[in-house]
């Protein structure tokens, strides 16, 4: 790995750093998966798994070794690669929107697995834990639905613009873009 | 121009559809109305000292929330707004110091009517945990999260 691609990871790791920090303040509106996703069908497959890498790790030294924050370690690069593949085959923002819809709204509840194993919860306990859980998923579904809707194209066209159309750091769609 | 408002159509589609489901989760995690009996318990875990065995309190309210603050005087109940909803900081004279530390208050659930066993660090928060007749509350007061 270049010098130059260290430099790019970090820095979208960092952005999205900011982002997950801006959006802590804020219960159920957060744009981190809507950043995922940008990122997954922006760059390349290499740059958007190690930019959430990074940002997971950031999270893991920010706020200590838990179950949660390893979750994000496999959460968020997974999700990267997933949306990577589908910027392979989709070209419609409106689908982007769905299956950012869809991953978001597990996302929550993916990232809780650990502690919903360690509680040994019965059945009612597991219904009671999941709804909690999805009153705060529904509305980031909804956020990431939105904001795919209205900010995924023109965020990476100028993504596109601001690299000069690198082509080993970019999503080989964006160079597809209308 | 007809894609700008179809994309507004579905943002006001999905927004409905986040308001409904965010009050549709909410309302099924609500309490049972009218009057109850709720069995509080009270240990400090700390020096091993019950306070309060078994106790039955007749309330009308729906939440843990709700409840803990119709019994503030006689609980000595203290709690702090947070982004989550309240959170229980003191209980019987006994407060929580350091929340890096503890100790804090924990507590376990059992309703036998929904058929709910929660141990203790597992249930909900204070607000986020209906209330429903003969429910079973045990407060403890520890600083030993492994449960």
């Amino acid at each position: 790995m270049k010098a130059k691609d260290i430099t790019l990871i970090a820095l979208l790791a960092s952005i999205m750093y900011v982002i997950y920090i801006i959006g802590s303040g804020f219960l159920y509106f957060e744009l981190l998966n809507f950043t995922v996703l940008l990122y997954g069908v922006t760059f390349s497959k290499k740059t958007s798994y190690f930019s959430t890498l990074v940002f997971s790790l950031l999270v893991i030294l920010t706020w200590g070794l838990a179950p949660w924050t390893v979750m994000y370690l496999v959460v968020f690069p997974v999700y990267s690669l997933i949306y990577s593949s589908l910027g392979n085959h989709i070209r419609s923002e409106y689908l982007f929107a769905a299956f950012g819809f869809i991953l978001a709204f597990f996302c929550g509840t993916i990232i809780d697995l650990p502690y919903i194993y360690m509680a040994g919860l019965d059945y009612r306990g597991l219904v009671i834990r999941l709804l909690l859980g999805f009153q705060v998923s529904i509305i980031n579904a909804g956020t990431t639905f939105i904001s795919t809707l209205f900010l995924l194209y023109p965020i990476r066209k100028a993504l596109l613009k601001s690299t000069n159309n690198q082509v080993g750091h970019l999503h080989p769609s964006v160079f597809n873009l209308d | 121009m007809e894609n700008k408002n179809t994309k507004i159509i579905l943002s006001l589609l999905i927004l409905a559809l986040m308001v409904g489901g965010f009050l549709g989760f909410t309302g099924f995690l609500k309490g049972e109305d009218g009057e109850k009996i709720i069995i509080i318990s009270i240990t400090n875990k700390e020096d091993n000292n019950e306070i309060m065995k078994e106790k039955a309190f007749r309330t009308t309210k729906e939440t843990l929330g709700d409840f803990l603050e119709e019994n503030k005087s006689e609980l000595e109940v203290i709690m702090s707004d947070s982004q989550y909803g309240r959170f229980l900081e003191g209980l019987v004279g006994f407060n929580t110091e350091s929340m890096m530390d503890g100790p804090w208050w924990m507590y376990s659930y059992e309703s036998k009517s929904q058929n709910i066993n929660m141990e203790i660090g597992n249930a909900p928060g204070v607000d986020d945990l209906g209330l429903f007749d003969g429910d079973k509350i045990h407060f403890v007061f520890t600083s030993d999260m492994d449960f």
